[in-house]
C-alpha cells in the first residue's frame, strides 16, 4: 500500500449542539477499491459519508484528497473536486429535464449562457456509459427510484469523478437493479474511482467491498480488508456485544403461535379480489392470532395493498370483510374504529409529530377515547396512558415529555408501535416494521409482534428483510407485479422460495 | 400547596421578553404624554384593540394547523356591515347577533369549501376571499355609513370589575383557548395536523374536518370582532378594519406561535396583544399616521418570525401547495 | 424539448379561452378606444406579473409588489418635482432602483432571516406603503409635476396604421422577450427553476436558497419599479395611499391564470402574458358594460378564485393523488 489514498480522513470529529456524532474517525479510500462502512443505526456511517462529501464540515480533523488538504465549503465544491455522494433517497428535480437534472447548479456555458446543445450531448454520453436508457430531454417527474439513483450518479459523473460514496442505495432496489448497480460499480472501479459504500446489508458488503470499516457510537472500532471478516465477526464488531443475528434466528426459530389445521381460528379479515393502483385481484385471509408476512420486491404493490386495506387509498375493485362484514373504509380513522390499524413504513413522514412530546404522539390515535363528553382529556389519565404504552418497550427517553424527534430511529419506531398498539387493534398491518432500526431494537420489536399475536391480534406484515419475514411469519404471501403469486409456509418458507416467487415475472 | 412557579404555568423566555417590552413601552409612553399612565385612558386604549386580539386568539387554531387565513379582516367588515344593515332594517338585537355569528361561520365555511373545491393553498384562497368579502361589503354599502340604534352603542365603555366587556371576552376566551390546546381533542388534533399532517391523518385524525372547524371559528371570532367594532363606533362602513389581518397575525407570531404550525402559545398571544395595543397607542399619541404604524407592525412581524424562525427550518415553505 | 411545447400550449389555453369569451360576450371590445384602453392597462400589470412569475417559480410569493409600486411611484414623483427636466432614462433608473432595493430587502429577509415569503411580504406590504407616505411627506403627486417625458411613454409611440403602440407597451414587450430569453438561457435563472422544483436537491447542488430569494425578490422589486413608471405615465398623478393598492392580487392572478405551478418549478412568460392580457381585457370589458367601481373588488375576488380553479385543471400533476403509487411494478 504505497499509493497515495484518494481520500484520507484523519481524526474526524463531528458535533451537533455538543453531541458527538463522530469521534476521531480515520479512514482511507483507495483508487479502484470499494470501501464499505458498516455499523448500527446512529453509529455515524452516514455522518462520515457526509463529511467526506462536503455536506457537513467536521468539528475537528482533516481531510486530504490525493495528498492535498481540502475543506469543502459545500457539496458543490466537493462535487467539483470530484467527490460525490449518492443518497439513500435521490432527490431529482421533477419539473426539469433529465439533462438539466444532471447539470443543475453547474450547467455547461458558452458566453455565459446555458449551452443546451453541449448539455444534451454530454448527458447522452453519460447515460450510455452507465446504461440508463432514457432521453435527456424527458422530465424527471415519473422516473422510478432505481433510475433516479442512476440519474444522481450521472450527475456525479458530469464532473471528473474521483470518489463516490453510495449511501444505502440498494435498499429500495430490486435484485436486477442491484446487479445493474454493482455492474456499474465494477466499471467505476476499473476507471480508478475510489468508492465508498454505506450499507445495512452485509451480504452486499461481502459481495462488493474490498475493505470494510466498522463504526460504533461515532467511533471507528475495526477496519481492514474484507477477507479478515466473516458475517459473525462483523456483527460482533458492530454491536459490541454478542447478539444472535437475525439470520441465525431464522434457522433456529420456528413460528409457534399458529399451526394450520390444529386449531380452528376465527377469520378476522378476508380480502377478496382487491384491486387498486399498482395491485390487482388480491385475495387473502387473516385469522386471529396469526402473523402473515407479505414478501416481494419493492414496487410489487405490497404497500399499496396494505394502504387500500387500511383505508388510506381507495381500491377500484374487490372487497374487504372484517369479521364477516363487508367494510369500505374511507380513512384510517374509520378503520381504527373497526379495530384495524396500520403502522406505515416511513415513520418520520407518515407517523410522527417530530417536535411534539412522546406523550402526545402516543395518545394521538386514542385522544377521543380518553376524552370526557365535552372533549377534554384529564392530564393524569393521559400521562398514565402514555407511560403504560411506552413501558411496553424499553424506550430510551428522557421522559414522556421529550420531543419524539430527539429519539433515535429505533426508539422512534417503538413510539409509533406503542401508539398504534394503544388503540387495541384486532388487526395490525405493519409496513416494514424494522426498516432503519438497529439490531437491538429490531429484536425487541419482533418479540413484541409475536406476543401481540399470542394475545390474539391478527398481523399482516410487509417486509423486505427476508430473514425477518421468515422468522416471524406463520405463513408468507409473495407478491410480484401487483398480484399475489403464492403462499409459503412451513418448510417451503425459505429465502429461495420467496425470491423465486418474487421474481415470477 | 406546592411551590408556586411561573414556569409550571408555561411561562417562558418569550413571555418575559414581551413583558419587559410592555414595561418599556409604558415608560416611553409616560415620557411622551402625562396622561398616558392614566388607568382609564390605558383601559380605553387597550380596549380599542380587543377586537383584533380576539381575532388573533382564535386565528391561533388556523395557524397552529399549519395554514393561514388572510380573510379575517374582510369577514369582520362584512359582518359589521350586515349587522348594521339588519339593525337599520329594524331587526331586534338577538336576531342581529345571531345573524352576525351565523354569517361569520358561513364565511369561514366558504373559505373551507373553496380550498377543497379549488384544491389550492389556503393563503391564496383567502387572499381571493379577502377581496371578495370586502367587495361584497362595498356593493352592499356603497359610499354610505349605516348607524345602529343608540342603545346598542358603547359596549367598549361598559366595565365589569374594572375591565371593559371586550377585554373580559378576550381574557376569558384566552383561558378557554389555552385549555383547548392543552387538554381538548380539537386543540391537540389541530397541533398534530400542524406538526405533521400525514401522520395526523394516519393516526385517525379527521384532518379536513379539524381544519374546517378552525376556519369556521376564525370566521365566528371575526364576526364577534365586527359586532364589537360597530358597537364601539356606532356605525359601519365598508372600508373599516382594513389590514387587521396583519395586526392579528403579528400578535399570534410575536406571542411565540409557530407560523409553520405545530406549536402554539396562547399566553404569548395575550401578552403580544397588550404590547401591540400599547405600542400603537404610544405611536398614536406621538401623532404617527396610521400608515407609519403599519410599517412598524410589518417590522415587528418580521422581527418576531426571524427571531423564532432561525431555529430549525424543517419546512422552508410551509405555505406551499399541499397535495 | 418534446415536453416543452405541449406544456406551453396547455398553460395558454385557460387565458386564451378567457380572452375569447370576453370578446364574444362584449363585441364592443374590438372598437379602437377599447383596444387602446387595453393597451394602456396591460404594461403595468405585465411588468408586475413577470417579476411575480419568477418568485412563484421559486416556490414563494410576493404580495408586497403593489406597495413597492406605490413606494417607487411616489419616489419617482418626488424626484420629478425637483428634476422636472430629467431624461426619461433617469426616471426609469430612479423607479427601478427604488424597486430593486425594496425587492432586495424582501429577498434578504426571506433568504437570510428565514422568514416565510408570505409572512415577509405581508409585513413589507405594510412597511413599503408607509415608506410611500414618508418619501412623499403624505402629499399627492399632481399632474403638473409629472413631466411630459414620462406621460409621453403612454400617450406617444410607434404608429401602426391608425393605431399607436405606446412606448411603455414596447418597453414591456422588450422586457418580456428579454426575460423569456433569460429564463431559458441564464444559468442563474435555470437555478431558480431547479430550486423551485426541489429546494433540498438544489441545496445539494450548491444552489443557495439565500441567493435565489435575493435574486427573485430583487427582480420582482425591479419590475415593480418599471411598473411604477408605467403607472405614472398612464395616470400622470399618484397618491401614497392608493398607488398600486391591490395590484399584487392582479399580478398573482395573472401568473396563476398563466399556469405556473404554485408549488414552484414551472412557469413560462408567454402563458403569463396571456394571463395579463386576459385580466386587462376583463377590466376593460367590465368598464365597457358599465360595471361600477363598487363592484370591482367583488368581481376581482371571484376571478382570482376562478383563476385558482383554472390553474388546477391546467396542472395535471396536482390531480394525481398520492406519491406512493408513482413507482411502477418491477
Amino acid at each position: 500500500m504505497n499509493t497515495v489514498p484518494v481520500i484520507d480522513a484523519r481524526g474526524i470529529s463531528l458535533e451537533f449542539n455538543g453531541v458527538a456524532a463522530l469521534k476521531g474517525v480515520s479512514i482511507q479510500l483507495q483508487a479502484g477499491r470499494v470501501h464499505a462502512l458498516v455499523g448500527e443505526n446512529g453509529a455515524g456511517k452516514s455522518s462520515l459519508a457526509k463529511v467526506i462529501s462536503g455536506l457537513y464540515r467536521p468539528t475537528r480533523g482533516e481531510l486530504t484528497l490525493l495528498g492535498r488538504q481540502v475543506q469543502f465549503a459545500s457539496p458543490l465544491k466537493a462535487r467539483q473536486a470530484g467527490v460525490s455522494l449518492i443518497h439513500q433517497e435521490p432527490t431529482p428535480f421533477p419539473d426539469l429535464s433529465l439533462a438539466e437534472n444532471i447539470f443543475a447548479g453547474s450547467v455547461p456555458r458558452r458566453l455565459g449562457l446555458v449551452d443546451r446543445k453541449a448539455m444534451l450531448e454530454r448527458a447522452g454520453e453519460i447515460f450510455a456509459e452507465i446504461g440508463l436508457q432514457r432521453s435527456p430531454t424527458e422530465l424527471a417527474a415519473s422516473l422510478p427510484i432505481a433510475d433516479q439513483q442512476l440519474l444522481e450518479l450521472a450527475a456525479a459523473m458530469a464532473q471528473e469523478l474521483k470518489v463516490v460514496i453510495f449511501d444505502e442505495t440498494t435498499a429500495p432496489l430490486t435484485p436486477n437493479e442491484v446487479d445493474r448497480l454493482f455492474g456499474i460499480i465494477d466499471r467505476l472501479k476499473e476507471r480508478g474511482v475510489a468508492i465508498g459504500i454505506v450499507s445495512h446489508h452485509l451480504h452486499e458488503v461481502f459481495r462488493v467491498a474490498d475493505e470494510v470499516s466498522v463504526l460504533r457510537d461515532g467511533a471507528l472500532v475495526s477496519s481492514g480488508p474484507i477477507g479478515n471478516y466473516d458475517r459473525d465477526s462483523l456483527i460482533r464488531a458492530m454491536v459490541g456485544r454478542d447478539v444472535k443475528s437475525n439470520s441465525h434466528q431464522s434457522s433456529s426459530h420456528q413460528p409457534s403461535s399458529y399451526h394450520p389445521g390444529q386449531v380452528q381460528r376465527e377469520v378476522v379479515l378476508r380480502v377478496e379480489g382487491l384491486s387498486g393502483k399498482n395491485f390487482a385481484d388480491c385475495s387473502l385471509v387473516l385469522h386471529a392470532g396469526e402473523i402473515v408476512g407479505i414478501g416481494g420486491l419493492v414496487g410489487a404493490g405490497r404497500t399499496e395493498l396494505l394502504r387500500a386495506i387500511a383505508g388510506l387509498d381507495k381500491p377500484v375493485a374487490g372487497s374487504v370483510e372484517l369479521g364477516g362484514e363487508k367494510v369500505k373504509f374511507s380513512s384510517p380513522r374509520e378503520a381504527a374504529q373497526s379495530g384495524l390499524v396500520m403502522v406505515p413504513e416511513d415513520r418520520r413522514h407518515d407517523a410522527l409529530l417530530l417536535e411534539r412530546p412522546i406523550r402526545e404522539n402516543v395518545v394521538l390515535p386514542i385522544l377521543r377515547r380518553l376524552a370526557n363528553r365535552f372533549g377534554f382529556i384529564s392530564r393524569k389519565v393521559e400521562v398514565e396512558m402514555a407511560e403504560r404504552e411506552t413501558g411496553r418497550f424499553s424506550t430510551k427517553m428522557a421522559g414522556i415529555d421529550q420531543p419524539v424527534g430527539e429519539l433515535s430511529g429505533g426508539n422512534q419506531q417503538k413510539v409509533v408501535l406503542a401508539s398504534r398498539i394503544a388503540v387495541g387493534p384486532k388487526i395490525l398491518l405493519l409496513d416494514e416494521p424494522t426498516r432503519g432500526v438497529d439490531v437491538g431494537a429490531k429484536q425487541e420489536i419482533h418479540d413484541h409482534i409475536r406476543s401481540l399475536a399470542q394475545e390474539g391480534v391478527a398481523i399482516l406484515m410487509v417486509s423486505s428483510d427476508l430473514p425477518e419475514l421468515l422468522a416471524i411469519s406463520d405463513r408468507v404471501l409473495v407478491m410480484a407485479a401487483g398480484t399475489i403469486q403464492g403462499e409459503l409456509s412451513g418448510e417451503r418458507a425459505t429465502e429461495e422460495g420467496v425470491m423465486s416467487l418474487a421474481v415470477a415475472r | 400547596m406546592s411551590k408556586f412557579s411561573l414556569s409550571r404555568l408555561g411561562w417562558n423566555g418569550t413571555h418575559s421578553l414581551i413583558t419587559a417590552l410592555i414595561f418599556l413601552t409604558l415608560v416611553i409612553g409616560s415620557r411622551v404624554s402625562d396622561r398616558f399612565l392614566d388607568r382609564v385612558y390605558l383601559l380605553e386604549s387597550v380596549t380599542l384593540f380587543a377586537e383584533v386580539g380576539i381575532v388573533a386568539l382564535v386565528l391561533n387554531f388556523v395557524i397552529a394547523s399549519g395554514v393561514i387565513d388572510l380573510s379575517v379582516g374582510s369577514i369582520t367588515v362584512l359582518v359589521a356591515c350586515l349587522y348594521a344593515k339588519l339593525s337599520a332594517a329594524g331587526q331586534s338585537l338577538p336576531v342581529c347577533l345571531l345573524a352576525a355569528i351565523g354569517a361569520g361561520a358561513a364565511l369561514g365555511w366558504t373559505n373551507v369549501l373553496l380550498v377543497k373545491l379549488l384544491n389550492a393553498p389556503a393563503f391564496l384562497v383567502t387572499v381571493a376571499t379577502l377581496a371578495l368579502y370586502r367587495g361584497i361589503a362595498q356593493v352592499l354599502m356603497g359610499p354610505q355609513s349605516v348607524e345602529i340604534p343608540e342603545s346598542w352603542v358603547g359596549i367598549d365603555t361598559q366595565t365589569f370589575v374594572g375591565l371593559t366587556i371586550p377585554l373580559w371576552i378576550l381574557f376569558l376566551l384566552a383561558i378557554l383557548i389555552g385549555l383547548v390546546f392543552d387538554r381538548h381533542v380539537f386543540g391537540r388534533e389541530t397541533l398534530a395536523i400542524g406538526s405533521n399532517e400525514e401522520a395526523a391523518r394516519n393516526a385517525g385524525v379527521n384532518v379536513s374536518r379539524t381544519r374546517a372547524i378552525a376556519f369556521v371559528l376564525a370566521g365566528v371570532a371575526s364576526a364577534v370582532a365586527g359586532v364589537l367594532m360597530v358597537s364601539r363606533l356606532g356605525l359601519a362602513r365598508h372600508e373599516f378594519s382594513r389590514g387587521i389581518e396583519l395586526d392579528a397575525i403579528t400578535m399570534v407570531v410575536v406571542g411565540g406561535t409557530s407560523i409553520r404550525g405545530g406549536k402554539v402559545d396562547v399566553l404569548g398571544t395575550v401578552l403580544a396583544f397588550l404590547l401591540i395595543s400599547l405600542v400603537r397607542t404610544v405611536m398614536g399619541i406621538a401623532n404617527l399616521p396610521a400608515e407609519y404604524q403599519f410599517s412598524f407592525m410589518g417590522l415587528l412581524l418580521i422581527a418576531a418570525v426571524a427571531a423564532i424562525g432561525i431555529q430549525p427550518r424543517k419546512l422552508l415553505l410551509r405555505f406551499r401547495t399541499r397535495s | 424539448m418534446t415536453n416543452r411545447l405541449p406544456a406551453a400550449v396547455r398553460e395558454s389555453i385557460p387565458p386564451a379561452l378567457g380572452i375569447a369569451i370576453c370578446f364574444l360576450l362584449v363585441p364592443k371590445l374590438a372598437a379602437p378606444t377599447a383596444l387602446e384602453s387595453i393597451a394602456s392597462w396591460m404594461p403595468m400589470l405585465w411588468l408586475l406579473a413577470i417579476g411575480q412569475l419568477l418568485v412563484i417559480v421559486a416556490g414563494a410569493v410576493d404580495v408586497s409588489v403593489g406597495s413597492i409600486l406605490g413606494f417607487a411611484t411616489m419616489a419617482l414623483g418626488m424626484f420629478l418635482k425637483t428634476h422636472p427636466d430629467a431624461p426619461v432614462a433617469l426616471s426609469f433608473a430612479v423607479a427601478a432602483g427604488v424597486g430593486l432595493v425594496a425587492g432586495l430587502i424582501n429577498g434578504a429577509i426571506v433568504g437570510y432571516l428565514k422568514v416565510p415569503p408570505l409572512v415577509t411580504t405581508i409585513a413589507t406590504l405594510a412597511s413599503f406603503r408607509g415608506l410611500a407616505f414618508m418619501v412623499s411627506g403624505a402629499t399627492t403627486i399632481t399632474g403638473s409635476v409629472v413631466s411630459d417625458s414620462v406621460t409621453n411613454l403612454a400617450s406617444k409611440g410607434v404608429p401602426i396604421g391608425s393605431y399607436t403602440v405606446p412606448w411603455i407597451l414596447i418597453f414591456a414587450i422588450l422586457a418580456a422577450l428579454a426575460m423569456d430569453f433569460a429564463v431559458k438561457s441564464l444559468p442563474k435563472l435555470r437555478s431558480v427553476y431547479a430550486f423551485g422544483s426541489n429546494a433540498e436537491g438544489a441545496f445539494r447542488r450548491g444552489i443557495s436558497s439565500s441567493s435565489i430569494y435575493l435574486l427573485v425578490f430583487g427582480l420582482s422589486g425591479l419590475f415593480a419599479g418599471f411598473a411604477a413608471v408605467a403607472y405614472l405615465s398612464r395616470f400622470a398623478m399618484a397618491a401614497p395611499g392608493s398607488a398600486g393598492v391591490g395590484l399584487e392580487l392582479s399580478a398573482i392572478a395573472a401568473v396563476v391564470i398563466g399556469g405556473a405551478k404554485l408549488s414552484g418549478g414551472t412557469g413560462r412568460i408567454f402563458p403569463v402574458t396571456l394571463g395579463c392580457l386576459f385580466l386587462s381585457v376583463l377590466n376593460v370589458s367590465l368598464a365597457v358594460i358599465g360595471v361600477g367601481a363598487d363592484w370591482q373588488l367583488l368581481v376581482f375576488g371571484l376571478f382570482l378564485l376562478a383563476a385558482l380553479g383554472a390553474n388546477r385543471t391546467a396542472d395535471p400533476s396536482k390531480n394525481s393523488s398520492s406519491a406512493t403509487g408513482s413507482r411502477k411494478a418491477a
